[in-house]
Protein backbone atom coordinates (compact mmCIF):
# COMPACT_ATOMS: atom_id res chain seq x y z
CA UNK A 1 0.00 0.00 0.00
CA UNK A 2 1.91 3.23 -1.02
CA UNK A 3 1.02 5.96 0.76
CA UNK A 4 -1.48 9.05 -0.71
CA UNK A 5 0.49 11.50 -2.80
CA UNK A 6 1.49 14.59 -1.57
CA UNK A 7 1.04 18.07 -2.81
CA UNK A 8 4.27 19.91 -3.37
CA UNK A 9 3.51 24.03 -2.54
CA UNK A 10 2.69 25.30 -5.98
CA UNK A 11 5.17 27.88 -5.81
CA UNK A 12 7.59 27.05 -8.04
CA UNK A 13 4.82 26.49 -10.92
CA UNK A 14 3.72 30.15 -10.82
CA UNK A 15 7.43 31.22 -11.69
CA UNK A 16 7.40 29.21 -14.66
CA UNK A 17 5.79 31.93 -17.44
CA UNK A 18 8.04 34.56 -15.94
CA UNK A 19 11.55 32.37 -16.46
CA UNK A 20 10.29 32.30 -20.40
CA UNK A 21 9.61 35.90 -20.23
CA UNK A 22 12.90 36.98 -18.98
CA UNK A 23 14.58 34.48 -21.79
CA UNK A 24 12.92 36.05 -24.18
CA UNK A 25 13.36 39.54 -22.82
CA UNK A 26 17.15 38.81 -22.49
CA UNK A 27 17.53 38.45 -26.48
CA UNK A 28 16.29 41.90 -27.55
CA UNK A 29 19.45 43.68 -25.57
CA UNK A 30 21.58 40.46 -27.38
CA UNK A 31 20.28 41.24 -30.79
CA UNK A 32 21.09 44.56 -30.55
CA UNK A 33 24.10 44.28 -29.20
CA UNK A 34 24.83 41.51 -31.80
CA UNK A 35 23.31 43.89 -34.48
CA UNK A 36 25.42 47.07 -33.46
CA UNK A 37 29.08 45.23 -33.71
CA UNK A 38 28.31 43.62 -36.82
CA UNK A 39 27.26 47.25 -38.07
CA UNK A 40 30.47 48.37 -36.78
CA UNK A 41 32.17 45.72 -38.62
CA UNK A 42 30.47 46.70 -41.48
CA UNK A 43 31.14 50.64 -41.20
CA UNK A 44 35.14 50.13 -40.66
CA UNK A 45 35.34 47.90 -43.64
CA UNK A 46 34.42 50.81 -46.05
CA UNK A 47 36.99 53.49 -44.74
CA UNK A 48 35.87 56.09 -47.76
CA UNK A 49 33.62 57.20 -44.78
CA UNK A 50 34.22 58.90 -41.72
CA UNK A 51 31.91 56.74 -39.06
CA UNK A 52 32.96 58.02 -35.94
CA UNK A 53 29.93 59.98 -35.10
CA UNK A 54 28.41 56.91 -35.55
CA UNK A 55 30.65 54.91 -34.02
CA UNK A 56 30.49 56.36 -30.57
CA UNK A 57 26.58 56.37 -30.68
CA UNK A 58 27.20 52.34 -31.76
CA UNK A 59 29.64 51.75 -28.80
CA UNK A 60 27.30 54.00 -26.26
CA UNK A 61 24.09 51.55 -27.41
CA UNK A 62 26.17 48.65 -26.80
CA UNK A 63 27.20 49.39 -23.15
CA UNK A 64 23.57 50.04 -22.50
CA UNK A 65 22.47 47.19 -23.98
CA UNK A 66 24.84 44.97 -22.17
CA UNK A 67 23.92 46.45 -19.12
CA UNK A 68 20.27 46.01 -19.55
CA UNK A 69 21.14 42.08 -20.11
CA UNK A 70 23.24 41.91 -17.02
CA UNK A 71 20.07 43.12 -15.19
CA UNK A 72 18.12 41.18 -17.14
CA UNK A 73 20.30 37.85 -15.97
CA UNK A 74 20.32 38.93 -12.04
CA UNK A 75 16.62 38.73 -12.41
CA UNK A 76 16.65 35.43 -14.55
CA UNK A 77 18.93 34.13 -11.69
CA UNK A 78 16.63 35.53 -8.59
CA UNK A 79 13.85 33.82 -10.19
CA UNK A 80 15.68 30.44 -10.84
CA UNK A 81 16.17 30.39 -7.35
CA UNK A 82 12.98 31.24 -6.33
CA UNK A 83 11.22 28.14 -8.78
CA UNK A 84 13.80 25.87 -7.42
CA UNK A 85 12.26 27.14 -3.82
CA UNK A 86 15.59 28.04 -2.70
CA UNK B 1 30.70 44.87 -50.24
CA UNK B 2 27.84 44.23 -52.20
CA UNK B 3 25.61 47.27 -53.41
CA UNK B 4 22.04 46.45 -52.15
CA UNK B 5 18.84 48.86 -53.44
CA UNK B 6 15.83 49.05 -52.19
CA UNK B 7 14.24 50.09 -48.64
CA UNK B 8 13.84 48.20 -45.92
CA UNK B 9 10.87 49.05 -43.67
CA UNK B 10 12.24 47.44 -39.78
CA UNK B 11 8.96 47.23 -37.23
CA UNK B 12 10.21 46.24 -33.92
CA UNK B 13 8.88 47.99 -30.44
CA UNK B 14 12.27 47.69 -28.96
CA UNK B 15 13.75 50.82 -30.20
CA UNK B 16 17.28 49.63 -29.11
CA UNK B 17 16.77 47.05 -31.53
CA UNK B 18 15.20 48.34 -33.99
CA UNK B 19 17.81 51.05 -34.36
CA UNK B 20 20.95 48.57 -34.10
CA UNK B 21 19.39 46.40 -37.07
CA UNK B 22 18.86 49.37 -38.58
CA UNK B 23 21.80 50.20 -38.75
CA UNK B 24 22.89 47.01 -39.72
CA UNK B 25 20.68 46.45 -43.22
CA UNK B 26 21.94 50.29 -43.89
CA UNK B 27 25.20 49.14 -43.70
CA UNK B 28 24.63 46.74 -46.58
CA UNK B 29 23.47 49.25 -48.40
CA UNK B 30 19.82 49.46 -48.00
CA UNK B 31 17.76 51.98 -47.44
CA UNK B 32 16.02 51.97 -44.25
CA UNK B 33 13.00 53.12 -42.30
CA UNK B 34 11.93 52.65 -38.99
CA UNK B 35 9.17 51.75 -36.53
CA UNK B 36 8.49 51.46 -33.06
CA UNK B 37 4.70 50.46 -33.80
CA UNK B 38 2.68 48.29 -36.15
CA UNK B 39 0.14 51.57 -36.05
CA UNK B 40 3.23 54.11 -37.38
CA UNK B 41 3.91 52.26 -39.69
CA UNK B 42 0.86 51.78 -41.19
CA UNK B 43 -0.12 55.17 -41.21
CA UNK B 44 3.09 56.61 -42.37
CA UNK B 45 3.75 53.16 -45.22
CA UNK B 46 4.09 54.02 -49.09
CA UNK B 47 3.87 51.31 -51.29
CA UNK B 48 5.88 52.96 -53.88
CA UNK B 49 9.68 52.66 -52.91
CA UNK B 50 10.73 48.99 -53.56
CA UNK B 51 12.00 46.66 -51.01
CA UNK B 52 10.72 44.57 -48.13
CA UNK B 53 9.53 44.83 -44.74
CA UNK B 54 11.55 43.53 -41.85
CA UNK B 55 8.81 42.73 -38.83
CA UNK B 56 9.03 41.85 -34.85
CA UNK B 57 6.42 38.98 -34.35
CA UNK B 58 5.54 40.29 -30.65
CA UNK B 59 4.30 43.74 -30.26
CA UNK B 60 2.15 45.90 -28.24
CA UNK B 61 -1.52 46.77 -29.66
CA UNK B 62 -1.15 45.50 -32.76
CA UNK B 63 1.31 42.67 -33.24
CA UNK B 64 3.42 41.34 -36.64
CA UNK B 65 0.79 38.18 -37.77
CA UNK B 66 -2.17 40.91 -37.45
CA UNK B 67 -0.15 43.83 -39.43
CA UNK B 68 0.67 41.05 -42.04
CA UNK B 69 -2.88 40.76 -41.90
CA UNK B 70 -4.30 44.03 -42.74
CA UNK B 71 -1.21 44.71 -45.11
CA UNK B 72 -2.56 41.85 -47.17
CA UNK B 73 -6.19 42.61 -46.90
CA UNK B 74 -5.58 46.10 -47.73
CA UNK B 75 -4.19 44.51 -51.15
CA UNK B 76 -0.48 45.42 -49.75
CA UNK B 77 1.91 42.78 -51.11
CA UNK B 78 5.31 43.80 -49.46
CA UNK B 79 7.34 40.27 -48.90
CA UNK B 80 7.21 40.37 -45.00
CA UNK B 81 10.33 38.94 -43.27
CA UNK B 82 9.49 38.07 -39.85
CA UNK B 83 11.91 38.22 -36.75
CA UNK B 84 10.71 36.89 -33.49
CA UNK B 85 12.27 36.45 -30.02
CA UNK B 86 10.42 33.40 -29.70
CA UNK B 87 9.58 31.61 -32.43
CA UNK B 88 7.16 29.26 -31.81
CA UNK B 89 5.97 26.70 -34.69
CA UNK B 90 2.32 27.44 -34.18
CA UNK B 91 2.87 31.52 -35.16
CA UNK B 92 5.66 30.07 -37.48
CA UNK B 93 3.49 28.05 -39.49
CA UNK B 94 0.86 30.74 -39.34
CA UNK B 95 2.88 33.60 -41.20
CA UNK B 96 4.36 31.41 -43.79
CA UNK B 97 0.70 30.45 -44.62
CA UNK B 98 -0.15 34.20 -44.95
CA UNK B 99 2.99 34.60 -47.71
CA UNK B 100 5.89 35.44 -44.88
CA UNK B 101 9.42 35.26 -47.24
CA UNK B 102 11.26 33.99 -44.12
CA UNK B 103 10.70 33.96 -40.36
CA UNK B 104 14.02 34.59 -38.38
CA UNK B 105 14.93 34.21 -34.55
CA UNK B 106 16.81 36.61 -32.57
CA UNK B 107 19.45 37.27 -32.22
CA UNK B 108 19.75 37.38 -35.85
CA UNK B 109 23.41 36.82 -37.48
CA UNK B 110 23.47 39.06 -40.38
CA UNK B 111 24.12 36.30 -42.77
CA UNK B 112 21.08 34.75 -42.41
CA UNK B 113 19.72 38.06 -41.77
CA UNK B 114 21.22 39.46 -45.24
CA UNK B 115 20.23 36.53 -47.04
CA UNK B 116 16.91 36.85 -45.95
CA UNK B 117 16.46 40.76 -47.45
CA UNK B 118 18.27 39.56 -50.38
CA UNK B 119 15.84 36.85 -51.16
CA UNK B 120 12.41 39.38 -50.10
CA UNK B 121 13.23 42.02 -51.58
CA UNK B 122 14.19 39.96 -54.96
CA UNK B 123 10.22 39.14 -54.92
CA UNK B 124 9.54 42.40 -54.46
CA UNK B 125 11.37 43.48 -57.34
CA UNK B 126 9.99 40.55 -59.83
CA UNK B 127 6.25 41.27 -58.30
CA UNK B 128 6.60 44.86 -59.74
CA UNK B 129 7.77 44.07 -62.94
CA UNK B 130 4.89 41.31 -63.63
CA UNK B 131 2.85 44.29 -62.44
CA UNK B 132 3.61 46.90 -64.79
CA UNK B 133 3.89 44.21 -67.35
CA UNK B 134 0.27 43.84 -67.30
CA UNK B 135 -0.66 46.93 -66.75
CA UNK B 136 1.07 47.69 -70.09
CA UNK B 137 -0.19 45.12 -71.53
CA UNK B 138 -3.87 46.34 -70.10
CA UNK B 139 -2.99 50.06 -71.10
CA UNK B 140 -2.77 48.53 -75.07
CA UNK B 141 -5.65 46.36 -75.08
CA UNK B 142 -7.80 49.35 -73.80
CA UNK B 143 -6.96 50.74 -77.64
CA UNK B 144 -8.15 48.03 -79.92
CA UNK B 145 -11.24 49.23 -81.24
CA UNK B 146 -14.46 46.03 -80.51
CA UNK B 147 -13.45 44.98 -84.17
CA UNK B 148 -10.19 44.35 -83.35
CA UNK B 149 -10.51 42.54 -80.20
CA UNK B 150 -12.70 39.99 -81.83
CA UNK B 151 -9.82 39.34 -84.72
CA UNK B 152 -7.52 39.00 -81.84
CA UNK B 153 -9.09 36.52 -79.89
CA UNK B 154 -10.18 34.85 -83.14
CA UNK B 155 -6.54 34.72 -83.96
CA UNK B 156 -5.29 33.32 -80.64
CA UNK B 157 -7.70 30.68 -80.62
CA UNK B 158 -5.76 29.83 -84.18
CA UNK B 159 -8.26 30.70 -86.74
CA UNK B 160 -6.77 31.32 -90.12
CA UNK B 161 -7.41 35.05 -91.68
CA UNK B 162 -9.70 33.17 -94.22
CA UNK B 163 -12.19 31.72 -91.40
CA UNK B 164 -12.07 34.96 -89.30
CA UNK B 165 -13.90 36.64 -92.23
CA UNK B 166 -16.49 34.15 -92.91
CA UNK B 167 -17.26 34.28 -89.21
CA UNK B 168 -17.39 38.14 -89.12
CA UNK B 169 -18.87 38.01 -92.48
CA UNK B 170 -16.07 40.12 -94.24
CA UNK B 171 -13.41 39.64 -96.19
CA UNK B 172 -9.71 37.83 -95.53
CA UNK B 173 -8.10 41.46 -96.69
CA UNK B 174 -10.33 43.45 -94.40
CA UNK B 175 -9.41 40.51 -91.96
CA UNK B 176 -5.44 41.15 -92.78
CA UNK B 177 -6.28 44.90 -92.40
CA UNK B 178 -7.44 44.50 -88.91
CA UNK B 179 -4.75 42.09 -87.78
CA UNK B 180 -1.73 44.33 -88.76
CA UNK B 181 -2.94 46.75 -86.48
CA UNK B 182 -3.45 44.66 -83.59
CA UNK B 183 0.11 43.73 -84.27
CA UNK B 184 0.81 47.46 -83.95
CA UNK B 185 -1.45 48.29 -81.30
CA UNK B 186 -0.10 45.31 -78.76
CA UNK B 187 3.89 45.76 -79.76
CA UNK B 188 3.66 42.17 -81.10
CA UNK B 189 6.26 41.15 -83.53
CA UNK B 190 5.23 37.75 -84.13
CA UNK B 191 1.93 35.51 -83.72
CA UNK B 192 4.38 33.65 -81.08
CA UNK B 193 4.27 37.36 -79.54
CA UNK B 194 1.03 38.26 -80.16
CA UNK B 195 -0.21 34.59 -78.24
CA UNK B 196 2.27 35.45 -75.03
CA UNK B 197 0.64 39.12 -75.03
CA UNK B 198 -2.82 38.25 -75.18
CA UNK B 199 -2.17 35.07 -72.06
CA UNK B 200 -0.45 37.75 -70.66
CA UNK B 201 -3.64 39.79 -70.47
CA UNK B 202 -5.72 37.25 -69.76
CA UNK B 203 -6.95 36.11 -73.00
CA UNK B 204 -7.11 32.80 -73.39
CA UNK B 205 -7.73 30.46 -76.62
CA UNK B 206 -11.49 29.90 -76.33
CA UNK B 207 -12.35 27.62 -79.37
CA UNK B 208 -15.92 29.02 -79.82
CA UNK B 209 -18.17 28.02 -82.56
Amino acid sequence: MGRPIQCSPLKPLASTPDLAALVHELNQPLTAILSNAQAAQRFLANPTLDHSAEMQDILADIVADNKRAVDLVKKLGQAIKEAEGV
Amino acid sequence: MSLNEGTVFIVDDDPDVCRAVGRLVRGAGYEVREFNSARDFLVAHESEPPGCLLLDLSMPDVDGLQLQQSLVASGCHRPIVFLSANGDVHNTVRAMKAGAVNFLTKPVDEDELMDALAEAVALDAAGRAQWETRNTVAGRLATLTPRERQVLEKVVAGRLNKQIAAELGTVEKTIKVHRSRVMQKLHAASLIQLIEIAKLAGISPKHDA
